[in-house]
């Protein structure tokens, strides 16, 4: 059996000059506006399909596009009100970029976006973790806070790097056997059984990003 | 290079960029789609970043107050960039300032006290800024009313709403605030056009600052920024001083730390050391103390130099390593560096650049006009030059934002490097019934509890309607514009009122109270621009003539008498050239006098030298000295 898939991006024209318009919210041809739409998904907005899988590079040109039109900075010279749009419209693109451009925020959003976490279906996976895991996060914040030598700190940073990219990669073979999932006649386990592997790669990732943080520390090195 | 013809009548609309620097300011103005730094009638393209005011309050800004810090200490202000946004807390060294620093009757701010009057960092700044102006505008026969204004990357939002502000003083539109490495990015960038990272290293007398670009098809964007206020230049110097007392005896060694003038001798002296080692190989320094008996006689190699300074530089370089870290890149991902500030002259700074990235960093535009430069490039960007066009600057916030919370803590809202402009929302409730009110307390920074860090303001939302406790819904909108400055508003949603909000900033002036400052010279903008320029031109000259006059008393002996004659004629000349009524016969009178004065002010510079110790007052000087390499400096 084999089955076409196929990712839509919303297209969306303006109302008032009918031309296409690079961001849903403002049209930098005309200057009409539609706050309305702003409950879009970030992926709506950002005019990105829904999936995990998006490269650096799209993120980028997208950005660039985007800053190009909307850019508040392009909009000096005309009324005060069509550079408030616009400062209106930059701030919402880069409010979209921030929950979708890291991975892992962009792994969160995407499940947020699902029935199943809505709901509440994937609160116990999000809670299960590899065994010791959390023993483990618990070691390495105390060393941190108790003040590592410079070659420890190194290589527990490399480490986290590491982990990092690990479950990144999971996140990825995941997100796509869920669109694999999706495409078939009956998702059902499979779906649900894909979802719990994100949710809890997900949660796992928010202890290695605080691990990550820390070790960074909040300041230079004086 | 073309300068837009002087046409009589037609006035010439410069939009400027401005580097509103510690030490000295430069203006920048795109001409011909060439960035370029403005020079005034007498070629000078840098104006000293110091206000002198004396006993009737009347301010001369740039040369003439450096020339007249001798005679008036206590009413000659240097290194006012430092005090903006700030409050006393803030200054630790009020000991060794030769000023007063008071805390100011508006807010938390710190004002400088000259005379009985308080003057505010802003007004200062807005003097240095005003003076700039009419120099350009004199050169040019311009008029200068929109600008770029350049910060540290590292600015809180009090310290650039203070820039912003001092702006208006001075009657500028700024345009947009726009953060130093930036603005060195993007003078080099005009020329480029290329894509890739760029690493921005900014070295300057007392900060250092470095930051992460990534530039795209003309979209330059900040990655992150990160800087240490406290390293600098003037350590370099205080490193190589350490060289120089290293061999004196305990007691010689205290006769010299007990003693400001002596202190700063030796600094000068380092700081010479350090200048002259930029291309030579070794420096003999040497230093007498007549009074106290103490010679200190020393030759430092460039390689005692590297020793002595290593540890800094070891400072900068895990810096980098800092912001590198944080954005996930490898030091072989960086394809450009940028030096900025006069330290980064230093071989061995450029070196270790080179050794970390394997390319020699950009050093082709010189690192102290560099800022102005790139600002000039965004200003006619956003004035809608259309050589210009192309280039989007998308900055960043340096420092997370953030509310105190029950019990001392602080809720982050927006951490540091989030792209802006860019808006955050946080919920409030009440937690007594029928409270009508509710304080909230923004806060700036990386630390964890909120007494650690930097308060911008508070915000009190009135207006709720009364409701058991809990249930109203307070919206608080956080909203950071495109200069990275921080707007609140505030919104009950279940009864759908919008609170009416009142902002007490910390460490700056409310919108009324800025206006209230606004120079005169707004009210004259649209007065004839000739009339105008005759009339400042006048006072300046009486300010020049009231000043040589007390010299010409007070200070015989730096003017040996062929010259006293000389000067005086020049008096004269001036004197009866302001009878005239005519700008270029005033002018021409004030450059003879300004000649003949000048040995005399240099004189006297150099005296005010081993009486101040003032760090930054020494870098002004030490950018004029001769770069020999041997220095004799004899004191008392």
């Amino acid at each position: 059996m084999s089955s076409t898939y196929a990712i839509t991006v919303e297209e969306h024209r303006c109302d008032e000059c009918g031309g296409p318009m690079a961001f849903p919210l403002f049209c930098d041809a005309c200057g009409a506006d539609y706050p309305e739409r702003s409950r879009m998904s970030a992926f709506g907005l950002l005019g990105l399909a829904r999936t995990f899988a998006i490269s650096d590079v799209e993120f980028d040109r997208r950005e660039l596009l985007l800053a190009q039109r909307l850019h508040p900075d392009r909009w000096l010279a005309r009324s005060d009100r069509l550079h408030r749009k616009a400062l209106l419209a930059q701030s919402a693109v880069n409010e979209a970029l921030e929950s979708v451009r890291n991975p892992f925020r962009r792994a969160e959003t995407l499940l947020a976006l699902t029935d199943e976490q809505r709901s509440g279906a994937l609160d116990e996976a999000s809670k299960r973790l590899p065994p010791g895991f959390l023993m483990e996060q618990l070691e390495l914040q105390e060393s941190i806070q108790d003040g590592l030598d410079d070659g420890t700190r190194k290589a527990l940073k490399k480490q986290t790097r590491r982990e990092l990219k690990a479950l990144q990669s999971i996140l990825a073979d995941a997100f796509a056997a869920l669109d694999v999932a999706d495409a078939a006649v009956d998702p059902g386990a499979a779906r649900t059984s894909t979802l719990e592997t994100i949710a809890s790669t997900v949660s796992q990732s928010r202890y290695w990003r605080n691990i990550q943080t820390a070790l960074r520390g909040e300041k230079i090195p004086e | 290079m073309q300068i837009p013809l002087k046409v009589k009548g037609q006035v010439t609309d410069i939009v400027a960029g401005i580097d509103l620097g510690t030490t000295n300011t430069l203006v920048g103005w795109v001409v011909d789609g060439e960035p370029r730094v403005l020079t005034d009638r007498h070629g000078r393209a840098i104006v000293p970043s110091v206000v002198s005011i004396d006993e009737e309050h009347h301010a001369a800004v740039g040369d003439d107050a450096k020339a007249r810090a001798l005679m008036n200490p206590a009413g000659t202000i240097t290194s006012v960039k430092r005090f903006m946004g700030r409050g006393i807390e803030d200054i630790d060294d009020m000991g060794r300032l030769p000023y007063r620093i008071v805390q100011s009757g508006m807010g938390k701010q710190v004002a400088v006290r000259v005379h009985g009057k308080e003057y505010l960092p802003q007004e200062l700044s807005a003097m240095i800024l005003g003076e700039a102006k009419k120099r350009v505008e004199r050169a040019y026969n311009g008029r200068l009313k929109r600008a770029v204004i350049t910060v540290p990357a590292y600015f809180d939002d009090g310290q650039r709403q203070a820039t912003r502000d001092a702006g208006r003083m001075a009657g500028i539109d700024v345009l947009r605030i726009i953060n130093e490495p930036t603005a060195a990015a993007l003078a080099y960038g005009l020329d480029q056009g290329a894509s890739g990272t760029i690493l921005v290293y900014d070295l300057g007398g007392g900060t250092f600052d470095v930051s992460l670009l990534r530039v795209t098809e003309g979209v330059f964007k900040v990655i992150g920024t990160t800087g240490n206020t406290r390293l600098g230049g003037d350590d370099f110097d205080y490193a190589v001083a350490e060289l120089l007392l290293a061999g004196l005896t305990d007691e010689d060694r205290a006769a010299v730390d007990g003693d400001p003038g002596r202190l700063a001798a030796v600094k000068i002296a380092a700081e010479g050391a350090k200048i002259a080692l930029t291309d030579n190989d070794s420096t003999h320094v040497a230093l007498t103390f007549q009074n106290a008996g103490i010679s200190i006689e020393r030759t430092i190699t460039r390689a005692d130099f590297d020793g002595a300074v290593g540890p800094l530089i070891d400072k900068t370089m895990a810096a980098i390593e800092f912001i590198l870290d944080e954005a996930d890149l490898d030091p072989e991902d960086v394809g450009e560096v940028v030096c900025v500030g006069g330290s980064s002259r230093i071989p061995a700074v450029r070196a270790r650049l080179e050794a970390e990235f394997g390319k020699p960093p950009h050093t082709e535009i010189d690192p102290d006009q560099v800022v102005a430069l790139g600002a000039a490039v965004q200003a006619a960007v956003l004035a809608g030059d259309r050589e210009a066009d192309g280039a989007v600057v998308l900055d960043v916030t340096p420092l997370s934002l953030g509310i105190e919370t029950y019990g001392g803590g602080a809720t982050k809202l927006l951490w540091r490097n989030t792209p802006i402009p860019v808006r955050a929302t946080e919920g409030f409730s009440t937690q007594i019934d029928d409270q009508t009110a509710v304080e909230i307390h923004v806060v700036q920074g990386e630390r964890e509890m909120a007494k650690d860090l930097r308060s911008l303001g508070r915000f009190r939302l009135r207006g709720i309607p009364p409701m058991p406790a809990g249930m109203p819904r307070v919206l608080v909108e956080f909203f950071i514009d495109a200069n990275g400055m921080l707007k609140v508003t505030a919104k009950e949603m279940t009864s759908g009122v919008q609170s009416s909000i009142e902002v007490r900033p910390t460490y700056g002036l409310t919108d009324e109270q800025v206006e209230d400052m606004i120079f005169d010279s707004i009210e004259h903008a649209e007065e004839d621009v000739q009339a105008h320029l005759l009339a400042d031109l006048k006072a300046e000259a009486e300010s020049v003539l009231r000043y040589t006059d007390r010299a010409l008393s007070n200070r015989p002996d730096l003017i040996p008498p062929p010259l006293a004659g000389q000067i005086r004629a020049a008096v004269e000349g001036l004197k009866a050239a302001l009878t005239s009524d005519d700008k270029e016969t005033v002018e021409a009178a004030m450059e003879v006098l300004n000649e003949s004065t000048a040995p005399v002010a240099s004189a006297m510079m150099n005296e005010v030298l081993s009486v101040t110790v003032a760090g930054k007052t020494m870098d002004e000087v030490m950018g004029s000295a001769p770069r020999t390499s041997a220095r004799d400096i004899q004191l008392g």
